[in-house]
Parts: structure tokens; sequence; C-alpha cells
């Protein structure tokens, strides 16, 4: 069904500037090279007034140097540039048109720092999302009020990080029904003590993360009432750190308990599996998911879970540095993972991209979990020095063709929209025009934001998933969605925000179905390990399940294509 | 002046196509890369532009587009030396070296098909090239060609069957054909010829725990983690040519680096000596040569390295760090004090700076002001095991005996020399607790652990503390 498109109309049309979504990211770049600058930043999809489609959160950056000015600024953003983080309400309910207004002031949500990242998630199972941003400096904890406006509680949530932090990420990791944060911080820089450091030519240029020491990352788990308690310590988290950039958090070993899988840059990738008691342990060197297939650390950014080659597990996508390529890591199914990026044909296309943004997403609903990656370089590129701002790559899109096939690029082929090279940073990925298909946005390092609107569906089938947690938290964060089709493998996927670069994707668990027309069951496996079932014979919908409003389910979960059950 | 007028008209960058293409006559050779020279250290500027004007005078010379083709190389910059070495290899397709860089070059880029079409260009004009062989195996292994790397792999080994690389090849071929014993055997050949070599053992774990042999899988997986970047070298005088061409700094600054993770005091401070005469401004070199001449004794040249970096910036914590670090060698301990704050003023998330002070000020009995200190190098590096040794001993002289348990509990791993004094402190926090129980093994797990290690004193302490102990039943 895809080839009779490809070549044809365009899979994915770039709609940010006429639907209003107007954004420029600023780097605060004055001419020192401060590393924080190249990194930023993250965009979350989220619905935060719950009107029932997606609205759109910036993160934006701000001069380093508190002496400076914005004239200083190497690249002065544009006119009617805005400072702080923006929040974007998407018009689409009730007008029926993809449209977005910029809502921050009414919101509150204008924080102005240096920002970096943005996690989504109901911290206080109200009914609606709250966003967590991450910064060189102070984090902050929006609550969501329900009235469209946001206050900041960081102070009382006892979730702040004064130190650089990037990715972050929420889970149930105690299974008590509320949720957990991740916080990845990076490395120590801090203005005052910027280094200089230099290409092998000599020139001036951004620093590796070498140049600093790492930063340990932070677990805080959510005690129900408001605040958290900072567990780094007592959960083990803190018995490993590495300059952490992304995050992306899973039952990678099929033991029923959320994992957190950590990329690294410039150091081993780390694996904390649940041990089920409140502790985690490092485990992945012994899971083969800390290096590439030689034994060496790579420059992880961004990193993103699902099950790419549909046999009930969750395999790991990390994006690094050019010269390095992506790495796929395959999953057995009991949490060991093999170096899977050449057998399946992503080590060769990927290699020259500097990889931050990533998600696994069915954008053409066959049924199978496609990659997108937003690449952008770190240091000057020697042949666009000439050029005003020399980092730029292209964005890429690769097409699973199944586990004989493998994953074939097909952003040059496919959308023309990719062939216009950015800074691509954060992705996010969520269905923006409610068409049962899964569109993606990109923020890009000093330069405006990009919509991917996709129009890839063609005649397949869809189901988009809505979760309603009742003694699980709200949005089923966490929760293994499966779905059974009639003389089909049943496909799972996994509800969540989390993964990709900085970014918070669609809350809403997607099911590209390919020709199927019917499901006969769709299961929930929620983060306490209940099970429920639905049954349900229609196809092309969204439908919300509702925790407790199913048949419990007492068989394990199908098991997709030949898997040993679960 | 004529370089002056043509560089004017061709703006900053480095026009190759500007300059060169009225004389090319070259409809058959690859453009000449732009590359714009501003920024670069004035030696490689220097050396780049002599290149270029070996290409302007002679475009179709192979060996002066070679070599303009090298000297980006060496710098990092494959795709401008690219079309050089095409250039070169198309204008002298006899000669070895320029197919070899090309093919060099492209594997280095990711073109691993046309890598493998040059290394084949080498082997047919010598083809016992042992190096080209390899690279050639390698370059199809990662196009995922696997039966013909296989090929190459095995025509190294028919040459000569001690090349650990090949063996290492041959079983990462087999990892990916499922054949898992074969793949094993290769591994273990590989590190019985090169036990250092890290990528052999980190597979070699991988697929022994695919068996089902964890606990081997692991130490190989832990060798692994030693041994990262150690692999076995082959005798190869086209890359030693290369890495001469490279006269920048942080080669040297990189150089020097690693000889001081490999120990050797002397030539890591040479290198980053050559490195400053280079570039007198390379900070990092002048930071590092701080602690390098303060381990080799050598204070003065030490504290004169200090006085550079801070008349060129004053803001670097990293060079308060050393400095301190030396003037405790030095027991210049207020001054060092002072180092470390000054440290801490610039970076409050320096772990080493926190725990330094902390040692330094606790001596003078600031114990609260210590613990905070101690408490900040672990909130930054929770895993700093002498950070958690010594809070948990002022907390034990502050009778907060659980919370000393818990930073005690943190030093016992890894294990080395340190571990039976840590063990001895946790055990015997336990029995100031009142717990005999836990307290008694730990201080038996540290005596045994002190006599294997010969560490006579520690052992007699603990041996007279069980006694005490024992009569006190």
């Amino acid at each position: 069904m895809l080839s009779s498109s490809l070549g044809q109309t365009p899979l994915f049309r770039e709609v940010a500037a006429e639907t209003g979504l107007q954004f420029h990211h600023f780097t605060g770049a004055t001419g020192e090279f401060y590393m924080p600058e190249i990194m930023g930043s993250g965009v979350a999809l989220f619905d935060y007034d719950r009107d029932g489609d997606l609205d759109v959160y910036f993160v934006q950056g701000t001069l380093l140097d508190e002496k400076k000015k914005l004239a200083d600024a190497r690249y002065a953003p544009p006119a009617n540039w805005k400072p702080g983080n923006r929040l974007f309400r998407n018009e689409l309910i009730p007008s029926g048109k993809l449209r977005f207004v910029d809502v921050t002031a009414q919101a509150g949500v204008g924080h102005i720092s240096i920002g970096m990242g943005v996690s989504v998630g109901d911290i206080d199972n109200d009914g609606d999302l709250d966003l967590y941003l991450t910064n060189l400096g102070a984090n902050v904890l929006y609550r969501n009020n329900g009235n469209g406006t946001f206050t900041d509680v960081t102070r009382d949530a006892g979730v702040d990080d004064p130190r650089w932090s990037t990715s972050a990420a929420f889970l149930d990791y105690d299974r008590d029904g509320d949720l957990d944060l991740y916080v990845c911080n990076y490395v120590n820089f801090t203005v005052r003590s910027h280094k200089r450091c230099f290409a092998p030519t000599g020139e001036l240029d951004y620093c590796t993360p070498a140049a600093y020491r790492p930063l340990p990352d932070r677990l805080f788990r959510n005690d129900g009432k408001g605040a958290f308690t900072d567990v780094t310590q007592s959960s083990g988290i803190g018995s490993v750190l590495g300059p952490g950039l992304g995050v992306t958090c899973a039952d990678f070993n099929g033991d029923g308990w959320p994992d957190i899988y950590v990329a690294n840059d410039g150091a081993a990738n780390l694996l904390w599996l649940n041990k089920q008691d409140g502790t985690f342990v490092e485990s992945g060197l012994l899971a083969g998911a800390a290096y590439s297939m030689d034994g060496i650390a790579r420059a992880g950014m961004g990193a993103t879970a699902g099950d790419f080659d549909n046999d009930g597990d969750e395999d790991i996508l990390v994006t690094n540095l050019a010269r390095e390529g992506s790495t796929l890591y395959r999953n057995d199914g009991r949490g060991s993972f093999r170096d899977a990026t050449q057998e399946f044909g992503l080590a060769q296309p990927s290699f020259l991209s500097t990889g931050f943004g990533v998600g696994w997403f069915d954008y053409d609903c066959d049924g199978r979990l496609d990659l997108f990656a937003a690449n952008g370089a770190v240091t000057i590129i020697a042949a666009q020095k000439a050029t005003p701002y020399p980092f730029q790559q292209r964005n890429q899109l690769f097409h699973n063709e199944g586990v004989s096939a493998g994953l074939r690029e097909i952003s040059a082929t496919a959308v023309p929209a990719l062939q216009t090279p950015g800074v691509g940073r954060g992705a996010a990925f969520g269905d923006l025009d409610n068409d049962g298909d899964v569109d993606v946005l990109i923020s890009n390092n000093n330069g405006t934001a990009r919509l991917l609107l996709n129009d890839a569906r063609a005649r397949n089938h869809f189901l988009t998933v809505r979760l309603q947690g009742v003694k699980d938290n709200r949005d089923g964060i966490g929760a293994l969605v499966t779905v059974q089709r009639k003389g089909q493998p049943p496909l799972q996927r996994r509800a969540h925000s989390d993964g990709s670069y900085l970014s918070a994707s669609d809350l809403r668990v997607h099911f590209g179905l390919g020709a199927s027309t019917e499901i006969t069951d769709i299961i929930v496996q929620w983060p306490s390990g209940e099970k429920e079932s639905w049954p349900q014979t229609t196809v092309d919908k969204q439908v919300t399940l509702r925790q407790q409003t199913g048949k419990a389910w007492k068989p394990p979960l199908p098991a997709p294509s030949g898997k040993p059950e679960k | 002046m004529a370089w002056a007028v043509r560089h004017a008209l061709c703006g900053l960058a480095f026009a190759y196509a500007c300059l060169l293409a009225p004389a090319l006559h070259a409809q058959t050779l690859p453009e000449l890369p732009v590359i714009a020279l501003e920024g670069f250290e004035p030696d490689i500027k220097e050396q780049l532009q002599k290149a270029r004007d070996r290409v302007q005078t002679n475009p179709r010379d192979a060996e002066a587009n070679g070599w303009l083709g090298l000297t980006l190389h060496a710098y990092d910059l494959y795709e401008s030396a690219l079309p050089c070495y095409e250039r070169a290899h198309l204008l002298a397709p006899k000669e070895l070296r320029w197919a070899y860089y090309l093919g060099m070059t492209q594997a280095s880029l990711g073109k691993q098909r046309e890598a493998a079409t040059a290394f084949k260009a080498v082997l047919k004009l010598e083809a016992d090239h042992l190096p080209a062989q390899l690279r050639l195996a390698d370059a199809l292994l990662a196009d995922n060609q696997l039966s013909e790397s296989q090929q190459f792999y095995e025509l190294v080994l028919k040459r000569n069957a001690n090349i650990a690389q090949a063996h290492y090849g041959l079983g990462r071929i087999a990892t990916a054909n499922g054949k898992a014993n074969d793949a094993v055997s290769r591994y273990r050949k590989a590190l019985e010829l090169f036990p250092e070599f890290g990528a052999a053992h980190y597979a070699l774990g991988l697929a022994l725990r695919d068996q089902g042999l964890t606990s081997e899988a692991q130490q190989h997986l832990s060798l692994s983690q030693q041994l990262k970047l150690s692999r076995p070298t082959l005798e190869d005088p086209l890359i030693m040519s290369l890495a001469e061409m490279n006269a920048g700094a942080t080669k040297h600054l990189k150089r020097g680096v690693l000889l001081d993770g490999q120990g050797q005091l002397p030539a890591a401070i040479a290198e980053h000596e050559q490195a400053l005469e280079v570039n007198p401004w390379l900070l990092q070199a002048h930071i590092n040569l701080i602690s390098l001449y303060g381990r080799a004794n050598q204070p003065e040249k030490a504290q004169e390295h200090y006085r550079k970096v801070i008349g060129i910036n004053p803001d670097l914590p990293e060079s308060y760090y050393n400095y301190g670090v030396l003037l405790v060698g030095l027991q210049q301990n207020k001054e060092a004090e002072q180092a470390f704050q000054k440290c801490l003023q610039l970076n409050p998330y320096y772990a080493e700076a926190h725990h330094n002070y902390a040692v330094l000020i606790e001596r003078e009995g600031r114990l609260d002001e210590a613990a905070s200190h101690y408490r900040k190098a672990i909130e930054n590096q929770p895993g700093y095991r002498l950070a958690h040794f010594h809070l948990g001993r002022i907390l034990v002289n502050q009778d907060k005996l659980p919370e000393a348990i818990k930073h005690f509990e943190q030093t016992l791993q890894p294990e080395d020399s340190q571990t039976p004094l840590f063990t001895y402190a946790l055990g015997a926090t336990h029995i100031r607790a009142g717990n005999r129980e836990k307290g008694i093994p730990y201080l038996r797990e540290a005596l045994k652990r002190a006599t294997s290690l010969q560490q006579t004193q520690l052992a007699a302490s603990i041996e007279r503390d069980l006694k005490l102990l024992e009569q006190a039943k």
C-alpha cells in the first residue's frame, strides 16, 4: 500500500507557519561558544485544556551571560520575537481547523531561562496535564490548575535541580498509582567555568562533554500529596552517573515493572532495571545496551523505545554523533539486547547525522513502527563554515519494511520538507489534526519550529486509544495496550510521553492496523499489573478506555508473532 | 600578492573551484573543495595554504592533489579530503597510497561500499597489502556483505594466522550468521593473540551471555570496560605518514592525556609542552600541566603553568582545583583551602573540590562545615567513595550511627586495597550501634581481606577488636 504512494504525493507537509505555530528558538549565543547554546531545546504535545486536541509547548533559550544584552546576540531573534517558553492552544476543537493561538501569557507558563526540555504528566491525578521544565539552572514544575492556567509549584513539590538538566520522564516506578519523575542531568558546566574548546584545526568550537564532569541523574518519588521525595540515593539511581541526555521508560525485561533507559553522551548508556522494591540495578553492560557493537561508548543524545519488530518487547533506538550513527538495540524479550543497527540497514544512512529527537511511530498505519530522527550538528561542519549557522543537517524518516527487509530511509523521495536542513533537536510525535495518523513536531536550535503534517495513511486503518486510569495514573502512562486483530497477529504499544530528546509526545496510544478492519479485543495491562479487556469491532476512530470499566483479563497477554508468552 | 588578490576575489572562503577552474581542463576530475581557513591555527593554515598552492600550480599533478588530501585528512576534514584523493587516484591510478587513503576517507564517511572498491584497487596493485586486506574486510562487514568480508578475513589469516583483528571480524560474521559457537571460538582466538583487545572481550562477553554463561560473560564485559580503546595495531607506514601530517596543538594534547592515562608521566608532559609550543593559549594544556608537574615533583613548573592560566583566564575552576591539589602536596594547606574555595565559587558542582576542601577543614576541627561539603561532593558524584567514608566517620563521631552506616555501605565497592578498611569501618559502626550480629561478619570479612592483601597493621587492629568482642560475650 505504501509503495503506491511513494514518489507521488508527499507523505508529510510542513505547515508550522500556516497553522500559526510560529516559534523561533533563540540560542543566546554571543560568540563564546557556551556549550548549552547548541543543545536546546525541546517541545511538548499535550492537551492542556482537555478539549480533545493536542496543544504545543516550546522551550526557549536566553542569553547565558547575564552581563550581555540582546544586542550582543550573535544570532538575533526575528522581529516580534518574545522571550520565554511558549504555549500554543490548538483550535481544532471546536473550529475544525488546525490553527494555533499563543496563550502563554494567560496560561502563565512563559518561563524565561536557559531552557532545555519539557516533560508531561498528570502528577496529581486530577485529570489535567502538568509540565516539568528542565533548564541550565533551576527546573520548574507547573501544575495545571484545570482552568487554562498553571501554577509554579516547584518549591512545594521538591523537584528542583539547579544543575544542567536535560530530558525528563514521568513513570510510576513503584506502581502506587501516581507518577514519579526521572530527571537526566548532563555535565557540571556553569557560565563562569566555561572552557574554550578547539577543533583539530585549532578553530574555536563547542566543547564535547569530556571537557566537563558528568552529573548524577535524579529520581523523585511522588508521595501522592503534591510533593515528591528525592530517592536518587536510596533507589540506587545515584550509584552510577553519566552525562545524561535522553531517557525512555518501559518494561524492558518483561517482568511487569517499568525500567529506565538513559542515553549518555560519550559514556555508557544506562539500563536501570526495576527490582520491584523501590530500587534499581544498572544492567546496561550485561544487557548489551550500554555500548555500540565494538564495546565503545557513543555520544547518546535521544532515545526511544518501541516494539519495532512486533515481537512483543521494547527495542531501543539511540541517536548519536555523526560518524557514529544511531544504534538500534533489539530486545530478545528478556531484557537482553543485540546491536542490530547494521542488520536493519540503519548504520549507513544514519552514519553522517548527529541525531537528537527520535521516535518510533507508525506514520503510514501499516502496523509497523517507522522511525524519525531530528538531526543537527554540535560542532562546526567544515563545508558550511561560510554559512551563518554551520550546524545544519537534514532530518530523516525511515520506513519499516519488516524484519527481513529492515528500515529503509525514504526522506529524500517521500518527504520534500525533510530536504530543508536545520539544526534539529526536540521532536514530538502525535496526531495534531485528529485524523488518525501521527504528525511530527520539530524544534530547531536557532531556527523555526517545523510541523510535519502526516498525509501518508492512504487506505490503511487505525485505532487511537486514550487511557483513563482510576487506580493507576490518570493517563495510564506505562500501560501496555494490546490490540487483537482478526486474522492478524496482535499489536502491542505502550502509553508514554517520554523518549526522543528533551520532548514529550502524545499520550494517546496509536495503532496502525494496515488492512485490518476487525478488532476482536483491546487488552490493557495497567502499570499496576491489572489487566482488562474491551470488545471492539470497528476501526478508524479514537476510543477512551477507563480503568475498571472493562472485563478482567486473566490469561497472559496475547503474544505477537510467535514470541513466548509473558 | 597574486594569492591575496585571488583570495579577495573569492571572499573569505578558499574557493578552489574559482581558483583553478580555468586551468584544469579536468572535466573528468571532481571539483576541489571549498574550505574556509579563518580561525585555524597559524601553522595549520600555512600548511594548508602550501598544499593548496601546490595544487594551484599543478592542478593535474596527482602528488599535489593527494598531498592536499592528506593535509586535510590529518585534521579530520574528511569531506574536503575526499575529492582531493579522488583526483589523485584518477590522475595516478597506479599509486597505491592515494587509493588507500581514498578508501580510508570513504570508510570514515560511512561510504563502505566505495571504500571497499578503493581497497580492492589497492589490492590490484599489491595483492598482499595486509592493511588494505583488513580494511577491505572491515568495510565489507560494515556494509553487511558478510560472505565477501569473510573471504578477505580468511585471506588475511592465510597469510598470517596470528592477526587478531581478522579472527575478531570472523567472530562478528559468525555472530551475525547466528553461529554462536563459531563466534565464541573466533573471539577467544583473537584474545589469545591479543589479550587486551577490548572489542573482542565485549563481543565474547555478549556471546557467552547468550549461551547462558553469565559469570564468564561478566568477566569479559568487565575487561572490555577497562580495555575499551585497546586494540591490536598493524604496522602501517601510510597511517604513520598521515599522523605525522598533523601539526595541531590538540593532537599533542590528546596524546598527552592518553599517555597520562597510561601512566607515562614524562611523555605526557612532553606532549603537553609540545601542544603549548604550537598554541601557547591552549588553556587545557596549562591546566593539565599543573597536575602533571605536581605529580612529577616539579612544583615550580606546576606553579608556572598555574600563573599562566590565571593570567589568561582567571575563571577556570579546574586550574584552582589542580593548584589546590599541588598545594596540598606541598603541605600549604591554607593556600590549598583558598584554591578549592575559589574553584567552588566558580563551579559549585565540583565534587572533588568539595571533598578536598572538606578534608582540609575537617583537620581544623570544622566538622559540621566539612560534613556539609562531603554531602555536596556526594550530591554531585553519588558514588564518591572517599566522601562517603569521611562523612561516615564524622557522623560516627557525632553519634549519628544509622546515617553513618548508610554511607559506609556505599564504600564497599569496588574491591581494592581500601575495601578492608572501609569494611572494618562499617562493621565497627554496626557494633557501636549495638548490632553485633551484623557487625562481626563485616569485621571478619575485613580481616580476611586485609590479611590477603598483607595489610598487617589493619589486620592486627581488626583481630584485636574481634578478640575483645569475643571476650565481652
